[in-house]
Parts: C-alpha cells; sequence; structure tokens
C-alpha cells in the first residue's frame, strides 16, 4: 500500500481476507443481474420477432373469431383453427374490386413437428416481413406444379434436409402422427433465407401438393374412416376449405370498407382484421406479463443486494475494534465511512459485473437453439447499454445501501475512541 | 432612438413566432373537411369527396388511430385517423372524407386504442377516379400529442 | 500557552489546565488544575479499573474534548482544532497501544506496523528520513522489539505477547512525540510484562519519546519516572 487512497486498498484487502462470504454475496447479486437482463433480452427479442412477423398486410381474414385468435393461429401458428373458410369466398375477395394480391393459407398438417402451411407462389411474391422486407430464398427456388415444398431455414437446420431431399407428410398437427401420407413424398425444390421469426420454421406446399397428398388418406392396415378422423385437412380440392387469407389493397384508405363488408358477408360469417390492430391488441395483453416480469426481476436485485447488507451488518460489531484501530493511527471518521460503504459498492459492483459476463455466456450458448426452436433470434447478446445502465444502478444501490452500516460504523468510531471493552 | 430599438425588438419577435414550426398550427374539425352543401334540399346526401381547398394546409387535428403498420419495435408507423373510435367494428366505416391517412418519420408508441391523439402535419388531397378508390386526405404527421379531454 | 510553573527547561509536551470531563454535568469525572508532562518522561497513571483511566487518555489523544479547560500537546491547544485537524495531529505526533486486539487482522504484521505512515505524510517522510524506506523502518522496529522475521506474517498467527509487541513498533514508527499506552500488559503474563515494558521504553527513549502509560498494576510502578495516582485526577477526595 501506499499513501494514496488508502482506504480503497484497506477496502479491497478486506474484502480479500473475508472471501468466502463475499464471493457469495457477489453470486447472489450477480444471478439477480442475470436474471434481469436475461428476462428484458429475451422479451425484447420475442417482442421484436413477433412484431416483424408480418408486415405490409392490409387484411387477415378467416372464420368468425376474435381478431387476436385469428393472428394467433393463422400468422404465428400458435392454437388451433377451429373453422375454415370456403374457397368461394376467398375467390369472391380475392377478385373483389380494390385488391391488389391475396395469399392462401391451408394449415393443419405437420412435418416432425414443424408446420405445413399449404399456400400458393402468391406467398414468394407477396409476403412481407419486419420492415417490408420480402422473402428470399438461399436456395433453390419456390415450388411449382410438381408435389414439391419449400423450408423454412429454421426447419432446414432442425431437420437437416437440402434441396432435393424427399419428405413425408403427417396428418395432424403433432410431431408424430400414425396417419402418414406415404404414397407421396414431397420434393424439397427450396430454402428460405432467416426472418428471425416464426415463418422459418414452417414447411410451404402448394394446394395442389396438399390435395394429392391427401387424396389417399387410409393408410392399408386402418379401417378407412367415416370422416377424416376430425382432423382439419382445410385443403381447397377436397373439403374446398382453407384456413384464411392475406389481402393488400391498392389502396390503404380503403381498409375500413373492405373490413365492413366482409365482416357482414352474408354467405359466411367471416372475420377480417387489420394486423397491425391486431397485433396491437396482442401486446396490450402480453404487456402486462411483460412488466410483471420486469417487476420481478427488480426485486430479485434488490433481494440479492439486501442480502449483501445483511452480511455487512453482521460483520459490523466486529468491526469496531478494527474501526477504533484505524482511528487511533489517524483515520477520519469520514474515512472508517468510506471504508464500510467502498466495501459495499466494491461487492455490489463485482457481483454486477459477473451476471452481466454470465448473462453473455447464457445467452450466447442458448442462441442457437431458441432460434431454432422458436424462431426468435436473439439480437444483442454482448454486452450493451442497458447492461452498462444495470451495473451502474446496481452499484449505486450497493453504495446506497451500504451507507447504512457505514454511517453507523461513523457515529461507533465517534463515540468508542479507545474505550471498547472487549 | 428608444422606440426604433423597440420597433426593431417587435419585429423580431414576430418574425421569430411566425417561423416557429407549427407552434400554433389552425385547428380543423371533421366538419370542415366535408364539402358544404351545394342544394337546400334536406334530402341531398353529403358528399363524401375531401374538400380540395384544405390541400397543403397545415393543420391540428384531433382524431383516434387506427394502425396499418408497426415495426419490430411494436411503434406504429402508419396509421388512419378516424373521428370516432370503433371504425372498425360497431358502426360503418366513415366516408373517405371523414378519415386521414397518416405516415410518420418516426414511429411512435400508441398508447391504447380508445385514446385520441391531436395530429399536426400538411394535409394532402390525393385524387384518383376509379372504382377501387376515391380520393381522400394524406398527411404526413410532425407531431402527434395526447388528447385531454 | 502556559508552561507549568513547577518546571525549568524544555516546555512540556503535554499539559492540562483546570481540565474537566464528565459524561453528565453535574458528576465530573475528571477534574485536572494543572498536569505537565516533559519531553522525554515515562509517566504511569495508575488506577483502579473504572476510575476513568481510559477517558482520560481519550482525552489526552483528542478523541474527546473536555467540558472546560484545556488540553495541549506540543504546545497546541487540541480544543481549539477542529474534528478532522485533531485527526491528522493525532496521526502526526501520537502513537497508539491498546489492551487487546492491536492488529488489523487481514492485513499483516507489516502493513499493520505502516498504517501510521499511510495517514500522515510526517510520519512517512520521518520513517525515510530515519531509515530510507519505510519498509525498511518497520523491520529494524520489529527486528529490536525482538520480531526479526515476523513481517510477512498475520496477526493471528502470533501470540499475544507478540501482538503487543507489534502493536509498539506501529506506535513507534515515523518517530511520534507522544507514546499513549492503554493497559497494554494487562493481557499478558508477567514474566513477560516486564520484558515488553523494557522493550517499549528503550524503544521510546532511542527516539527521545515521551511514555504516558496507564495501568491498575502497582506492580509496574518502580519501572516508571513518574508516577499519577488516578485520584489526583479525579477531583475526588484522595
Amino acid at each position: 500500500m501506499s499513501t494514496r487512497f488508502p482506504i480503497a486498498r484497506l477496502a479491497l484487502r478486506s474484502i480479500a481476507s473475508r472471501r468466502a462470504s463475499a464471493a457469495l454475496t457477489c453470486c447472489a447479486v450477480a444471478l439477480s443481474v442475470l436474471l434481469v437482463l436475461g428476462v428484458q433480452e429475451m422479451r425484447e427479442s420475442a417482442r421484436q420477432s413477433f412484431a416483424s412477423t408480418i408486415a405490409g398486410t392490409d387484411l387477415l381474414v378467416g372464420p368468425r373469431t376474435s381478431g387476436v385468435n385469428l393472428l394467433l393461429y393463422a400468422v404465428f401458428r400458435i392454437g388451433q383453427p377451429s373453422n375454415n373458410v370456403s374457397w368461394q369466398s376467398y375467390e369472391r375477395f380475392a377478385a373483389a374490386p380494390g385488391v391488389d394480391w391475396s395469399i392462401p393459407l391451408s394449415l393443419g398438417d405437420s412435418y416432425r413437428g414443424h408446420a405445413v402451411v399449404g399456400t400458393t407462389e402468391a406467398y414468394f411474391r407477396h409476403f412481407r416481413y419486419g420492415r417490408d422486407s420480402r422473402l428470399e430464398m438461399t436456395a433453390g427456388q419456390a415450388f411449382g406444379a410438381g408435389t414439391e415444398a419449400v423450408l423454412g431455414a429454421a426447419a432446414a437446420r432442425e431437420l437437416d434436409h437440402d434441396v432435393g431431399d424427399e419428405i413425408v407428410i403427417a396428418h395432424g398437427l403433432g410431431a408424430t402422427s400414425f396417419l402418414k401420407h406415404d404414397r407421396h413424398p414431397v420434393t424439397v425444390t427450396g430454402i428460405l433465407a432467416p426472418t428471425g421469426t416464426v415463418a422459418d420454421r414452417a414447411v410451404y406446399v402448394s394446394l395442389a401438393t396438399l390435395d394429392r397428398v391427401h387424396e389417399t388418406a387410409t393408410p392399408s392396415f386402418a379401417p378407412a374412416p367415416a370422416d377424416d378422423g376430425g382432423h382439419d385437412h382445410g385443403t381447397a380440392a377436397e373439403s374446398g376449405e382453407i384456413t384464411a387469407f392475406l389481402l393488400g389493397l391498392e389502396s390503404r384508405v380503403q381498409v375500413l370498407r373492405l373490413q365492413r363488408t366482409i365482416n357482414e358477408y352474408a354467405d359466411e360469417p367471416l372475420t377480417a382484421v387489420i394486423p397491425a390492430v391486431a397485433l396491437f391488441e396482442l401486446w396490450s395483453v402480453i404487456g402486462v406479463a411483460e412488466n410483471a416480469l420486469l417487476a420481478v426481476g427488480a426485486l430479485a436485485v434488490l433481494t440479492g443486494l439486501v442480502g449483501m447488507l445483511v452480511a455487512i451488518l453482521g460483520t459490523l460489531n466486529e468491526r469496531r475494534r478494527e474501526m477504533a484501530i484505524l482511528r487511533s493511527v489517524g483515520a477520519r471518521p469520514r474515512q472508517v465511512f468510506l471504508l464500510l460503504v467502498s466495501e459495499a459498492g466494491l461487492l455490489a459492483g463485482a457481483g454486477a459485473l459477473l451476471g452481466v459476463a454470465l448473462k453473455t455466456a447464457v445467452l450466447g450458448a442458448l442462441a442457437s437453439p431458441i432460434q431454432t426452436r422458436t424462431g426468435i433470434l436473439l439480437e444483442s447478446v454482448w454486452p450493451g447499454s442497458a447492461e452498462a445502465v444495470v451495473v451502474a444502478v446496481v452499484t449505486a444501490a450497493g453504495l446506497a445501501l451500504g451507507a447504512l452500516p457505514a454511517w453507523r460504523a461513523y457515529r461507533n468510531s465517534l463515540a468508542d475512541g479507545m474505550t471498547i471493552r472487549l | 432612438m428608444t422606440s426604433a430599438i423597440r420597433l426593431a425588438a417587435s419585429l423580431a419577435l414576430l418574425l421569430a413566432a411566425s417561423s416557429a414550426p407549427g407552434q400554433d398550427a389552425p385547428k380543423l374539425t371533421w366538419e370542415e373537411m366535408v364539402p358544404a352543401k351545394t342544394s337546400s334540399d334536406p334530402l341531398a346526401v353529403t358528399s363524401s369527396a375531401p374538400v380540395l381547398a384544405l390541400d397543403g394546409r397545415t393543420v391540428q387535428l384531433p382524431g383516434f388511430i387506427v394502425p396499418l403498420e408497426s415495426d419490430e419495435g411494436g411503434l406504429i408507423s402508419e396509421f388512419l385517423l378516424v373521428p370516432y373510435f370503433g371504425a372498425c367494428i360497431h358502426v360503418p366505416p366513415p366516408p373517405p372524407n371523414q378519415l386521414v391517412y397518416v405516415t410518420l418519420e418516426e414511429a411512435f408508441n400508441l398508447v391504447s386504442l380508445q385514446q385520441p391523439y391531436w395530429i399536426e402535419g400538411t394535409l394532402q388531397v390525393e385524387e384518383y377516379s376509379s372504382e377501387v378508390a376515391d380520393s381522400h386526405y394524406t398527411m404526413r404527421a410532425e407531431r402527434i400529442s395526447k388528447y385531454n379531454y | 500557552m502556559m508552561h507549568d510553573a513547577t518546571q525549568n527547561g524544555p516546555p512540556p509536551v503535554l499539559a492540562a489546565t483546570r481540565l474537566r470531563f464528565g459524561w453528565q454535568p453535574s458528576a465530573p469525572l475528571l477534574d485536572i488544575p494543572a498536569l505537565a508532562i516533559a519531553p522525554g518522561e515515562k509517566v504511569l497513571v495508575r488506577g483502579a479499573s473504572g476510575s476513568g483511566k481510559s477517558t482520560l487518555l481519550n482525552l489526552f489523544a483528542g478523541i474527546l474534548t473536555p467540558v472546560t479547560g484545556t488540553v495541549s500537546l506540543l504546545g497546541t491547544d487540541l480544543s481549539a482544532l477542529r474534528g478532522a485537524e485533531r485527526d491528522r495531529f493525532r496521526a502526526e505526533h501520537l502513537g497508539i497501544i491498546f489492551q487487546l486486539f492491536n492488529l488489523l487482522p487481514y492485513l499483516p504484521v507489516l502493513d499493520n506496523v505502516l498504517l501510521p505512515c499511510r495517514f500522515s505524510a510526517r510520519r512517512l517522510a520521518r520513517a525515510r528520513a530515519s531509515d530510507g524506506s519505510e519498509e525498511a523502518a518497520a523491520h529494524r522496529l520489529l527486528a529490536e522489539l525482538g520480531l526479526p522475521d515476523a513481517a510477512p506474517a498475520s496477526a493471528a498467527q502470533l501470540s499475544i505477547g507478540q501482538q503487543q509487541r507489534v502493536a509498539a513498533a506501529r506506535a513507534l514508527i515515523g518517530n511520534p512525540e507522544i507514546v499513549i499506552a492503554d493497559e497494554p500488559t494487562s493481557a499478558l503474563d508477567e514474566d513477560s510484562r516486564a520484558a515488553f515494558l523494557a522493550l517499549l521504553q528503550e524503544e521510546c527513549e532511542r527516539v527521545n519519546a515521551t511514555l504516558i502509560m496507564v495501568s491498575h498494576e502497582r506492580s509496574l510502578e518502580p519501572l516508571f519516572d513518574r508516577v499519577i495516582p488516578m485520584r489526583e485526577l479525579t477531583g475526588g477526595t484522595p
């Protein structure tokens, strides 16, 4: 030690001599910081991923249901459609005056845990995501007239498929289904570039392919079912139904009028929803949960810090002699105060930095599996301004909490002088 | 001498006030956006065409927001401004001259669909004459603020 | 500043004049009309436990201020100084030895001895002047006190007698003018007591420091130049 900053070095020595309990305190703070930062990161990435899933679409139309529900099952593929839209209604509105393009969607099948989306090549031409970004292929091309499929980026990676592979589509929406459409294997013709959304997880086929594949639905050893097992097929030719469709208009201003027309359509109960409005409503619901999560995280940090405070207060009595010794060699009461406050600040700061390191490590390791499983892209695994703010706040909180025992020590050192009887 | 200084000062103030962007853009009402009836016949239908004279006017207009496009952060970048809440659902949609198609430089954070806002910007009239699109108002909004009842 | 009229020669290192102190105004604990201690004296203040010895030391060290009267160290009136100045004065001119637990447990012996040099530039300078560096001064003092190899050890590894000697080294580093000791031998066994005191006094003489010690033990009286019974300082009936 030199004469400069004797207190800082005393603080470091003091912590070093209580290594074990200091390390535990740091870990407690670090874990709670990890919780806050990790939740924050997941929250924002999930929000971004969801919000980017669809763009540039004026109306989403499906059977009569709530707008949020339709958005969830038709676009996010969360939940099950319970009803369908007739092909006639689709054709009627796809051809309505003012409609620029339309994309039909047929859901209900799966391939090894990935949703199969029946659609037309209009999907690849008109579908937009993020900030009005177009879909792009990293390999191959869109499906054509044959029994062909296009894979989303995450689907291709997880299933380890490439252009030219053959896949077999299963009945129903489960990971395994025992009614497989074996007789018509589907050839992969293209793989999409990653979008960072749930679209990456799907397998896209033409409506005609779905029809073909459903032509012989009954495997040889099972009795022919009276209905098709209660699954929603939703293919155009067989049952003349699709799940939902997307519309793009020539003039966005027409959207309210067309929406009303569709909602009041007498021939079939339909719901038309503006995706941006449904998304906004979805956020209002999720937003409450998000805020609750954030509050929990903040409380966790506070708990870690209070644990540190308790540890320091516990040692305070033992340290009265130490304070008296320091006073006797000429330390001022203010320096005694600073000693304890800086110890608390150091522990809190070190714990926060450790928490940031943990978060980087944990999210770095989990980023790829998360993207594969959910399509969510973790944007900022490396420390950024959010982390800097959390470290600063936690350190400041540690200093503030440390002021309590430090104040007591300050008062004690004035009163004790040299008269402590131990 | 002092009166000259005073004159100069008040001129300067006047210039400053008038060049302040949108400080006091005139407030527009939705009624003004409908052309006045040309005939005195009470059964005559109100026109759904926009008032051409409003083209290029910088105004403040209050209304409810129907989002059309949001960015990755969930902020709204394009919307329709309508005079009443529930234009999507409960009641017939407003005629073309009772809504404004608004775009924003900077996407903003919409608080709630039921919260009305003051939108300030320069109105444009876009003319169409096809069966699929009507002439309507558009605006590039410069300022948005919450409407306080 | 008043010199004690009974002394001739150099000015006293410590002078108390009409000094009164008590925790309650109605019951003064200490009442000293006049006290002067000359430079280089070895003084024992002897009194029973609880008689106010430690309070007296606190007053001498400037940790407590008198209710009335003055305490002057080296000609400086302590109560005229502000708190921070008194702390600095103490760091620069005083070495203090407690009865027990003198050492910071998380510093090695060497750093414990060096503590006064961290808080007083003057002590640091004087240590460097006398031995070239403060570490050298510390090593020399430890050797003279019989602990030549103790520097890297931690306080926990030393016996009480050894700890007290380290405390003495710390009190002496940088040549303070006054060494104050609060019952430093009470925790030592009989054989060690005399030895410790001999060492302490020898060191004080080497640098011409004044030693003021309080204790309850009569057996120590012969070892000191001057013995002041506590009752002379409490204003009570002798």
